[in-house]
């Protein structure tokens, strides 16, 4: 849950800086793109050993 | 953050078994708990947001002076900064309240919505309305006495609402729940803004070190660098670029900046300080650099003469793979180097086991596919075919722990696929998006082979590879995930309002304009996995529309649905 606290604090953050649409990160591609990041994050983190 | 709290649907009511009031009308219809009134209040206030940031532009008041001007310039950077301020509080606040969550849910869920309050927040949003007619339409009359009332009609809209969705009295309870995160709200949201204009100030400089680094790279590779400091246009005799302000490298470093302060505060139990803090300036000189990087590839790529390439998908989807690729590899950093991280090493011989590994991977394997293709493509996808091939060999990799899946479906699965396929024509007929129905011209002007290898891979990856992943994503992983931390321990067939919400909206979300179709078709493919509690009826439904659509696409022409 922590996680996703932070994944939405992030999706916020961006989606409020690319207020106006701008080359170097395109606004139309952020949610595929902090979907992949988000996801591969939490394959990441669910590693576990036993 | 509250709308993660699940909900069972077919919970007994708490009044049960008296299902009407006085007036006749069902109590469910005039009360609700907790979760349900926050969804409703987002729910509103996100449409009217996009309705009003669609009509509204604030640019039609600049050069205006006064009351009027001041709402023009400081209009957005408020938006954005209320925009901060509620998601700051939602994620930090949510810790502090989940206790209290089920005894407020509870209360309310007898408690009646008072009606009059929703009428005084339409009352006041017409006004609204009413009052930004001349305000923006750049009449005269656009005294400061008009945008006092306007502000008035707007700010009495926010209360009414908010106050319609959630009692005051339930407003200060959770108020005085949420302890410290009201101090982290206001912090971010005061400074957000500030970071915004001071960046702004930062685009002149950051350009000439991005153009200076530029003329650097690519001066090393090929001769004859043209370059013009003064428009900050480079490149070569064939192809060149101007860095715009937006091109500086700054969007990268303002969300590398969020991302690592966040990933570092979020998870600061798991490592050392101060030494962490050094992954912060670490992170934004990579991703500035790359962006100069990015630039530099940009001109070769044009240079060779893939000018479409360059100035279509490239210039896209460089800045997100770069960003993706830096925060992963900072979270892996911050994960596995002892002298950053205090998570105790695991044994050599220790067995490593990811359970969630086998239900995200294909689907993130048809992300990141995707998005290399975009990156190499110009006005149209021709690697589309590499995200079949990265989920086919996703699907390989992990097909041990499907085998143990119930792969098998019934009539349901068909039926609703096929309602999801008409659905999806429907809107898009009422959307008007069919009347764009025409092959893209780079696939006509193919070869016949070229035209059939690409179209029977398009197609195979629509019926088999896309519902599997998906399904296995979104309903396999995320419904489940969303009920308990151990998802594979919830029932297939076990539902809950905000989990298959919450997956809905977010499969929904994915389907970009055709998010409302998406996230329907989401409930539907759930229902369907619900129906016997197999995942393969979920994949069929998904597989069923896909393949409809693909003969509506093939046979019919209907190219927009691709």
């Amino acid at each position: 849950m922590k996680f996703v606290g932070m994944m939405l604090l992030v999706a916020g953050m961006s989606s409020a800086a690319m207020a106006a649409a701008v080359p170097e990160i395109d606004s139309g591609s952020s949610i595929s793109a902090l979907t992949l990041l988000s996801g591969a994050l939490l394959v990441i983190r669910s590693r576990k050993t036993k | 953050m509250s709308v993660f709290f699940p909900i069972v649907l077919n919970a007994p009511y708490r009044e049960s078994p008296a299902p009407l009031l006085e007036t006749g009308v069902p109590r469910r219809l005039v009360s609700a708990g907790l979760i349900p009134r926050f969804l409703g209040l987002v729910t509103l206030f996100v449409l009217e947001l996009i309705v009003i940031s669609t009509w509204l532009d604030t640019s039609a008041l600049d050069g205006k002076g006064g009351l009027v001007g001041a709402v023009g310039v400081w209009g957005p950077y408020i938006l954005q900064a209320l925009l901060v301020f509620a998601t700051v509080l939602m994620a930090f606040g949510y810790s502090k309240v989940k206790e209290t969550i089920p005894h407020i849910g509870d209360r309310l869920a007898g408690a009646p919505f008072a009606w009059p309050l929703l009428a005084a927040h339409c009352a006041a949003m017409s006004a609204f309305a009413f009052f930004s007619s001349p305000l923006f339409g750049g009449a005269s009359v656009a005294s400061p006495l008009l945008v006092l009332l306007w502000l008035a009609a707007g700010i009495g809209g926010i209360v009414a609402g908010v106050v319609f969705f959630i009692p005051s009295t339930t407003l200060r309870e959770l108020s005085d729940s949420v302890g410290s995160a009201w101090i982290y709200a206001t912090a971010a949201a005061v400074v957000t803004p500030l970071l915004v204009i001071a960046s702004e100030r930062l685009w002149k400089p950051a350009t000439a070190l991005t153009f200076e680094i530029v003329k650097l790279l690519v001066g090393n590779i090929v001769n004859g660098v043209v370059t013009n400091p003064v428009t900050n246009t480079i490149g070569t005799h064939k192809f060149r670029v101007q860095i715009a302000p937006g091109c500086s490298g700054l969007e990268g470093v303002g969300l590398m900046l969020v991302f690592s302060v966040l990933w570092l505060w979020f998870f600061r139990s798991e490592y050392k300080f101060p030494r962490a803090l050094l992954l912060i300036p670490a992170g934004v000189i990579v991703i500035f650099f790359l962006n100069a990087v990015r630039i530099a590839a940009l001109i070769l790529i044009g240079d060779a003469g893939a000018r479409s390439i360059a100035v279509g998908g490239f210039h896209s989807q460089a800045g997100w793979i770069a960003f993706n690729g830096v925060a992963l590899g900072l979270a892996c950093l911050a994960h596995r180097v002892p002298w950053i991280s205090s998570r105790q090493a695991p044994a050599a011989v220790a067995v490593v086991e990811n359970p969630v590994a086998a239900y995200l991977v294909p689907f993130l394997a048809i992300l990141a596919a995707g998005m290399v293709s975009r990156a190499a493509s110009g006005s149209f996808e021709w690697l589309y075919p590499l995200r079949f091939a990265a989920a086919a060999g996703a699907l390989v990799l992990f097909r041990r722990h499907y085998a143990a899946m119930n792969w098998r479906f019934g009539w349901v699965a068909p039926v609703a696929g096929a309602l999801v396929f008409i659905l999806w024509i429907g809107l898009d007929r009422v959307a008007g998006k069919h009347a764009i129905d025409v092959m893209p011209p780079a696939l006509m002007a193919s070869s016949d082979g070229a035209r059939t290898a690409w179209l029977v891979l398009r197609t195979l990856a629509a019926v088999i590879t896309v519902p599997i992943a998906e399904e296995l994503a979104f309903r396999g992983f995320l419904l489940r995930r969303l009920v308990s931390a151990d998802f594979e321990s919830v029932s297939l067939q076990r539902w809950t309002f905000v989990a298959v919400a919450a997956s809905s909206v977010a499969f929904g979300l994915l389907h970009g304009d055709r998010w409302v179709a998406g996230t329907i078709a989401g409930v539907l493919y759930a229902g369907a996995q619900k129906w016997r509690g197999r995942i393969g009826d979920a994949v069929v439904a998904h597989g069923v529309t896909n393949a409809l659509i693909a003969a509506w696409v093939l046979w019919g022409g209907h190219w927009s649905l691709w």
